[in-house]
């Protein structure tokens, strides 16, 4: 695909009517040193190529940037938004709500879905209407870590080894099938994750910000893959799936000849800036002391629960309140209600526990019966009043 | 997954119903053991509990003006009949209950119902403890209780899962339910036992009534015909529970005689008692043998029996086993109404009939029986009241006479009574079957059939005798009895039967039993029968440690239940010493008791509050209270919010079972929300206003 040169079409620079600051985005700076993609078994779809050195890349915010949004701000970016990437996943507005709490939160997502559902749209459509830049790795069982972390080349003119960073170097990155690469490779992404920085031939670099890795996995699919280890799965804030669409919808998909034209006509409805102060807003959502109880109470539940035989850690306890405080955030609220915990505690929580003695259980079910435990808990556990 | 749990509610609901009519089908068996209830009323019932289980739902909630007017309809004829006199008051209640319970069965719809309808039942349960405290109400009352347990959960357990349908959870059956159950069952059994102990005669006896109509009894009629009857049938019924009043070893209770009544007129075809003779009330009496002078010596064999007869059939006779009575009381004093005995001038002894249930008297027998060799040489000195005795039926069927005058020709009467005796038990056999024969049924008996049952061997025997100018009589009553595991010797009704007396002079009547022994008493065998017997077994029971405690056995219980505390004082105190400490370590117990109850419910009250000991603020906690006003005015309209659903789970709720109330509580819960958690202000009027609004929605 050819990268849209510095002459592209011209973009609004604020769109959230606070104080006009000109706000260039990443994916403006890849483009200046637009070329072409990684090869390998990445490829970059929006261009992922970084010539720039990683220092060019502004890592910290201005002071004047991060102000977070107002709970109206929030909620009118959550709704144009939501709407733009609507239009390229249709009838799925609860995946995309909490793909952007993720987003807020500045957490991890992981999509498990069968094929075909719209995972890979969901990424294209989030990247777009951000202004993200945005690069897909498929994960296979030949990838290395260097394949996605970028590799020190030798340049004669200079005589120098000079970076050249791979695809994990973008704002939203989505891991496809990431449960079909080695564990060498998968242990990669702990770092880029967790740290938001790759370390490559000793030198540590700093990932772009925001950074999101969305990635996929097929629960169905059991030969040749290697499923992620429970310190993995704990890095990411959501765990997410599709789903099939309605029957309404699907057929206007089969009528309508599918939704490839609306994704490439997505506009940009945010920058990364506002994003930013999206992320900056979270963390300033009220918490009452009972509903942090609350949160706690739940996690204790897991970890007291007889049906699982791993609770939730504190850096779950943790997660959980972010991405409610995203939630309640996205939904123009400047506190945190217990209906926000509540709701997200399935997608939150369901992946970081095992469940107790599942050696009875068809992998295919274990997600299910840990999802059940995990509602039945929130089920039991009293909410604050 | 759906179908699977919408599956398991409907069979949880089901067996909720199924519950609670098998607990009022209970309720009304009880109420009917006492066999009062209007007839209508008694078919009705069953009519109306298969109808609301197979139509419950259809009919449910309509005809309600019909019901309402069949009630009121009800209300009035048992008021007239009652004021009438018609009718008992008691009964006229009870016979309500069971109205309000077939209104209630018909009309099942929600939660509130279900526990009416227990409480109709238990309501019916009371009125049968009323009506009858016969043993088939106790089985009654305990199926009740087992029912109405299940029932009582099984309601609570389908309305909480009916309440929580939006997300099913499985620990409905928590803890604290089980633990609540569990006090509830326990509560229940210590107020009965205290009510018992404390007020027995609260419990059963207090508003006991009894049927005035006693049943009719094979042994205890005043008149016998000896044809026109079919076959007897064999009646496995216990009529009378016989025990020694004292312990005394090796005393017979097995195959005596126990006499009832004794027969002086012939009528032709049967017999009657005499009613030329007065009676006297009883006092000990000595046997006229004891009026002889070889007699005065020997030492008087006085053995106590105690005697029970079984609820209708004590017809106001005493039955006396083989001796000369002595004396009989009642030991149990009927609340100062006990019956006053008489005896006849014929030896029979008679009590005024009194409306009790079970029966229970003591007779004192002088067992000491004068043999043939005493009886001989009385001579033939009649006085003039055995005359009647003597009386032979005017046309006497010759054959008879000649064969009086063949068997006790030149004999002493003792002898000629045994010669008659020993032929008509040799000669003759013994048989129930009964024929329709009318005429003359002695000669019938004597000369075709040779055959018949023990009232043909009596009447016989008494005309032979009577033809030889000895005097005799027939005397019914009952014979064998059956050996019970409880200790007592249980006798039938089938073991009726009838025996003679002959008169000698200076030793009275004494007895003979012409009847081959073979042909006595009732059969036994049989899986009927036995069955009969065990039931009886459970009634004496019954009827001993739960009907027949009385003030009596109240004070016995009592003074043990005072002795054990004062020994556990003693215990406590112990020697003089340590007394001071263990004085103050009661109180002191009780005192940390209190408190540590009182910590916990503090505790728990904090807990249950939700705010983990922070104080609230002023709009906090006025949202939480609106809150929670709210949610109660919609649970009194049926909507219940579990304490794990969020408000906004809660209005999604609401808003799907009340449309009507969807504004006002949508309005609430943002309100809510914003103060509790965001700390907005809620002024009081606004809190108010927005309540009133959800008021008028509701209604």
């Amino acid at each position: 695909m050819p990268a849209p040169g510095p002459g592209g079409p011209p973009r609004p620079q604020h769109y959230l009517g606070h104080t006009a600051v000109h706000v260039r985005t990443l994916a403006h700076t890849f483009m200046r040193g637009g070329r072409g993609s990684l090869a390998l078994s990445c490829q970059a779809v929006i261009p992922a190529d970084v010539s720039a050195p990683l220092k060019a890349l502004p890592r910290e915010i201005p002071a004047e940037e991060a102000q977070p949004l107002t709970p109206q701000e929030a909620l009118r970016l959550a709704r144009s938004l939501e709407a733009n990437v609507a239009r390229a996943l249709r009838g799925k507005a609860e995946v995309i709500e909490l793909a952007l709490a993720a987003l807020g939160a500045n957490g991890h997502l992981l999509l498990e879905d069968v094929p075909g559902v719209g995972k890979t749209t969901l990424a294209h459509a989030l990247a777009r209407s951000l202004d993200l830049s945005f690069a897909r790795i498929q994960f296979t069982s030949d990838l290395l870590p260097g394949d996605i972390t970028g590799v020190s080349v030798y340049e004669q003119r200079s005589g120098q080894f000079v970076f050249k960073s791979g695809p994990l170097f973008a704002n939203l990155v989505l891991a496809d099938e990431i449960n079909r690469t080695t564990p060498r490779t998968q242990s990669c992404l702990l770092e880029a994750m967790a740290e938001r920085q790759v370390t490559v031939d000793g030198t540590p670099r700093a990932l772009p910000s925001p950074f999101l890795v969305l990635a996929t996995q097929n629960p169905h699919e059991h030969s040749g893959t290697y499923p992620l280890p429970e310190s993995q799965l704990d890095r990411f804030l959501l765990r997410l799936s599709v789903g099939y669409p309605e029957a309404g919808v699907e057929r206007e998909l089969l009528l309508g000849g599918g939704t490839e034209e609306e994704l490439h006509d997505l506009r940009p409805v945010a920058t990364a800036g506002d994003l930013r102060r999206l992320q900056a807003a979270v963390s300033e959502v009220r918490v009452a002391d009972e509903v942090a109880d609350y949160v706690l109470a739940i996690v204790a539940a897991t970890r007291s629960s007889r049906f699982l035989s791993l609770g939730v850690s504190p850096r779950g306890a943790l997660s959980l309140m972010r991405a409610a405080q995203a939630r309640a955030l996205l939904r123009g609220r400047d506190y945190l209600e217990p209906d926000d915990v509540k709701a997200l505690c399935i997608p939150c929580l369901a992946h970081r526990v095992v469940l107790a003695g599942h050696g009875g259980i068809r992998p295919g079910l274990e997600r299910e019966a840990t999802e059940r435990a995990i509602r039945e808990i929130a089920e039991q556990v009293p909410v604050p009043v | 997954m759906i179908d699977v749990l919408r599956l398991r509610r409907l069979s949880l609901a089901s067996a909720q119903q199924w519950a609670s009519s098998l607990a009022a089908a209970c309720a009304f068996c009880a109420v009917a053991a006492g066999g009062e209830l209007a007839l209508p009323i008694a078919i009705a019932f069953p009519l109306a509990l298969g109808f609301s289980v197979a139509f419950g739902d259809r009919v449910a909630g309509k005809y309600q003006w019909a019901w309402t007017a069949a009630l009121v309809l009800a209300v009035v004829i048992e008021l007239v009949l009652v004021v009438l006199g018609r009718e008992d008051p008691v009964l006229a209640a009870a016979q309500f209950s069971v109205l309000l319970c077939m209104h209630r069965l018909w009309h099942r719809r929600n939660e509130r119902d279900e526990y009416l309808l227990l409480l109709l039942s238990l309501l019916m349960v009371c009125a049968g403890a009323a009506l009858s405290a016969e043993l088939l109400f106790g089985v009654s009352f305990v199926a009740y209780a087992i029912c109405a347990t299940w029932a009582l959960a099984l309601t609570h357990l389908r309305f909480e899962v009916e309440r929580r349908s939006e997300a099913p959870r499985r620990n409905v059956l928590a803890p604290s339910l089980l633990a609540r159950l569990a006090a509830l069952a326990v509560l229940g059994l210590a107020g009965t036992t205290l009510l018992f102990v404390g007020f027995p005669r609260m419990a059963f006896g207090g508003l006991r009534r009894h049927p005035a109509a006693s049943r009719a009894v094979a042994g205890l009629s005043d008149q016998i015909t000896l044809s026109g009857h079919g076959t007897i049938a064999d009646d496995p019924r216990v009529v009378l529970r016989v025990q020694a009043a004292k312990d005394e070893d090796g005393m017979k209770l097995v195959g005596m005689h126990w006499r009832a009544r004794s027969f002086d007129v012939w009528t032709g075809n049967g017999w009657r008692s005499r009613s030329d003779l007065g009676r006297r009330r009883v006092l000990s009496e000595a046997p006229p043998m004891r009026r002889d002078p070889d007699w005065r010596a020997k030492r008087a064999d006085v053995q106590s029996f105690e005697v029970e007869a079984v609820a209708g059939f004590s017809d106001g006779v005493i039955l006396t086993p083989e001796g000369w009575p002595v004396s009989a009381f009642f030991p149990h004093g009927f609340g100062g109404r006990a019956p006053r005995v008489f005896r006849t001038p014929s030896g029979d002894f008679l009590y005024t009939p009194l409306q009790a249930s079970d029966v229970r008297y003591v007779v004192n027998v002088d067992r000491t029986m004068a043999n043939h060799a005493e009886l001989r040489g009385r001579g033939r000195d009649y006085p003039p009241e055995v005359a009647v005795d003597l009386v032979v039926p005017p046309n006497l069927d010759p054959r008879v006479q000649a064969l009086s005058s063949r068997l006790t020709a030149r004999k002493d009467p003792v002898d000629a009574a045994a010669s008659v005796e020993t032929w008509l038990s040799n000669a003759l056999a013994y048989s129930r079957d009964l024929s329709g024969e009318s005429q003359d049924p002695i000669a019938n008996f004597l000369f075709r059939t040779k055959k018949g049952h023990c009232e043909l061997f009596s009447s016989a025997m008494v005309i032979l005798l009577r033809a030889a100018g000895i005097p005799a009589r027939n005397v019914t009553g009952y014979y064998g009895g059956t050996e019970t595991d409880s200790g007592y010797v249980a006798i039938r009704a089938g073991d009726a039967h009838s025996w003679v007396e002959v008169y000698f002079p200076g030793a009275g009547f004494v007895p003979f039993d012409p009847t081959p022994s073979a042909g006595r008493g009732a059969r036994t065998e049989g899986l009927w029968p036995r069955a009969v017997l065990a039931w009886d077994s459970l009634a004496q029971r019954w009827s001993r440690f739960v009907i027949d405690y009385d003030l009596v056995a109240q004070s016995r219980v009592l003074s043990s239940v005072g002795k054990g505390l004062s020994r556990i004082g003693d215990r406590l105190r112990g020697k003089q010493g340590a007394a001071t400490a263990f004085q103050w370590a009661l109180p002191a117990g009780i005192a940390a008791v209190l408190l540590a109850a009182g910590a916990f419910y503090a505790a728990r009250r904090k807990r249950r509050a939700g705010t983990h000991g922070r104080t609230l603020s002023g709009d906090e906690a006025r949202a939480r209270s609106l809150w929670l006003a709210a949610r109660h005015r919609l649970e009194r309209s049926h909507v219940a919010v579990a304490p794990s659903a969020g408000v906004r789970e809660a209005v999604e709720r609401i808003a799907l079972h009340v449309p009507r109330a969807r504004g006002p509580v949508e309005k609430i819960a943002e309100a809510v929300l914003a103060a509790r958690w965001g700390g907005r202000p809620l002024e009081r009027r606004e809190a108010r206003a927005l309540l009133e609004s959800l008021d008028a929605a509701l209604r």
